[in-house]
């Protein structure tokens, strides 16, 4: 008898969803299209882009970019944010100051975030500056090629660590204290402790860590727009840049959108993946 | 020993409070900096600060970030309410109701976080023009709603899901419909849950960035789009640009600072718990 009523509590938040899933059908079969901006003459010409995005080598090359930038933002990202959780997750008077300070860049508006950096990675930068009392060279953080993308990666860190910390945080403090405390009985160090008892009990939250922080540097795109715009020599052009130059700076609509549909599609096979290892052996272990 | 032990764990606390808050205080310090000492070639700690900048970009004609800060408030309390009327009783029902295909379209919610935003962003731009909502605060309200409703809808069902069935097993027993026990029962429960759930979600929207470059203009354009301005002409305005940043962030900072522990109930326990 309550059936037809339940329907109407999600009824406004399925409109919603539906005009966010009409503009994302157009994209589609736009990506099916020949649609350019500057001549609106729409033919249908299969998966000739979808063919042409394989083939180029401009999309490999993207993707190449994007991955690596994502795997060096995830490992610094787990290593660090290991190491600060276990820090943050010590009780003292004064801690939870201490973890707000610790948290706020992740809530500082991502594009300026990345104007801060941009000023402070400047050749004649406070970065370079501070670190020459370490002895260290001038480096020039965003404008040599070989650098660049290690930088947007750090910014990216900079960023989102917080984020990474937070989550292994609430990890480690949900865990059993058990095991811990029968691994001290029988005198294991701690360094076996944290690799026998730590890591493996935190691991469904490290694949937590993963799936999202994969899938949101997969998609980057203010951080390098608002420093490199993807250069220099195109060594920091991510997908979405690409794309997004694609589409609106060449017009090629069509193109640009089966692009952004490979892309979802890798996201979308890859946080599958991702999540059948958390709700399955996370859930259990 | 207990004395090296102790210095360790100091250092390390600075080194990592150092790296998360150096930043800040660098571009707040700039922002109070007169342009010889922002370009000055040995980097300045020490200045005689000026007001400047904030007043030029409060004042100056065609540049000013007040309009821009509006645009912001306009757009993300809009976004913010629609999100709320709607996520509300949607995450209730998909938390407490037994619905038919309801995993999935919780699922199909969630989703949209993981979503490459220019798959909707570049199909909207041509729509937009059709429709005339270029450049439009209900155009951007609209497509803020995949910034807000997902995370939204994901940190409700957490609270919600903590409410133990027997509360609502003695009220359904004495006829009460399903909407006066989400009125009046389980949403009054969980108010703590949604004013965090909507300042984290306001917070989201303004911290947004790729919606409003492509989707927005002249008359619409936020805070976050307009602070790269000062960065993209031919000569970078950098106080300026620093000011703008403070306040561009300030809203962000205090607003989540104190409802942090809540974004972690979100995003953890929501998706541990089944």
């Amino acid at each position: 008898m309550y059936r037809k009523g339940k329907w109407i509590f999600v009824l406004p938040a399925f409109m919603i969803l539906a005009m966010i899933l009409y503009p994302f059908g157009v994209g589609v079969y736009y990506s099916f299209t020949n649609y350019r901006l500057i001549f609106p003459v729409i033919r249908f010409i299969g998966f000739r882009n979808y063919i042409d995005a394989i083939l180029s080598q401009d999309f490999w090359y993207s993707l190449k970019i994007t991955v690596f930038f994502t795997a060096m933002s995830l490992a610094i990202e787990l290593m660090a944010g290991i190491g600060i959780a276990h820090l943050l997750s010590r009780k003292f008077k004064g801690i939870g100051i201490i973890r707000l300070l610790v948290f706020t860049p992740m809530m500082i508006p991502p594009v300026i975030s990345s104007m801060i950096w941009k000023t402070m990675m400047a050749p004649d930068g406070v970065l370079n500056y501070l670190l020459s009392f370490l002895g260290a060279p001038k480096i020039q953080w965003l404008s040599s090629s070989d650098i660049a993308l290690f930088s947007v990666a750090l910014i990216n860190v900079w960023i989102y660590l917080p984020f990474t910390t937070l989550i292994l945080l609430s990890g480690l403090e949900s865990l059993p204290q058990e095991p811990f405390e029968a691994a001290k009985v029988d005198g294991a160090n701690s360094m076996q402790i944290f690799s026998y008892i730590t890591l493996p009990l935190l691991k469904p939250f490290i694949i937590l860590v993963i799936l999202f922080r994969t899938i949101d540097s997969m998609k980057t795109f203010d951080i390098i727009f608002s420093t490199t715009k993807g250069g220099p020599i195109d060594s920091t052009r991510v997908l979405q840049l690409a794309i997004y130059e694609e589409g609106l700076k060449w017009n090629n609509m069509g193109y640009a959108l089966s692009e952004i549909m490979l892309l979802w599609l890798m996201i979308y096979l890859f946080s599958q993946v991702a999540f059948k290892s958390f709700f399955g052996k996370g859930a259990s272990s | 020993m207990m004395w090296t032990k102790r210095l360790i764990l100091i250092f390390l606390y600075s080194i990592v409070l150092l790296f998360a808050l150096f930043p800040i205080y660098w571009i707040i310090l700039m922002s109070f900096k007169t342009p010889a000492d922002v370009i000055s070639h040995v980097p300045k700690f020490f200045f005689r600060p000026t007001f400047q900048n904030y007043r030029d970009i409060f004042t100056s004609t065609g540049f000013s970030i007040i309009k821009n800060l509006e645009n912001s408030i306009i757009i993300c309390s809009g976004a913010v309410v629609i999100t709320l009327l709607a996520g509300l009783p949607a995450s209730f029902a998909l938390s407490r109701l037994r619905i038919k295909h309801g995993e999935s379209l919780a699922f199909t919610i969630l989703s949209f976080r993981f979503a490459p935003e220019l798959a909707v962003i570049l199909p909207l731009y041509v729509l937009f023009r059709k429709l005339n909502l270029y450049d439009t605060y209900v155009g951007l309200i609209w497509v803020y709603q995949l910034v807000t409703l997902p995370m939204f809808v994901w940190m409700m069902m957490s609270h919600y899901i903590e409410i133990p069935p027997e509360v609502e097993e003695s009220a359904l027993l004495d006829g009460a419909s399903w909407w006066k026990i989400f009125w009046k029962i389980d949403t009054p429960m969980v108010m703590g849950g949604v004013a965090a759930s909507t300042i984290l979600s306001f917070v989201f929207a303004w911290n947004n960035f790729m919606f409003g470059l492509i989707l927005s203009g002249e008359k619409t354009q936020p805070a976050t789009v307009a602070a790269l301005g000062f960065m993209s002409y031919e000569e970078v305005h950098w106080g300026k640009m620093a000011a703008a940043s403070v306040l561009g962030m300030l809203p962000s900072i205090v607003l989540s600072s104190f409802f942090l522990r809540y974004l972690v109930k979100g995003l953890t326990m929501g998706a541990v718990k089944d």
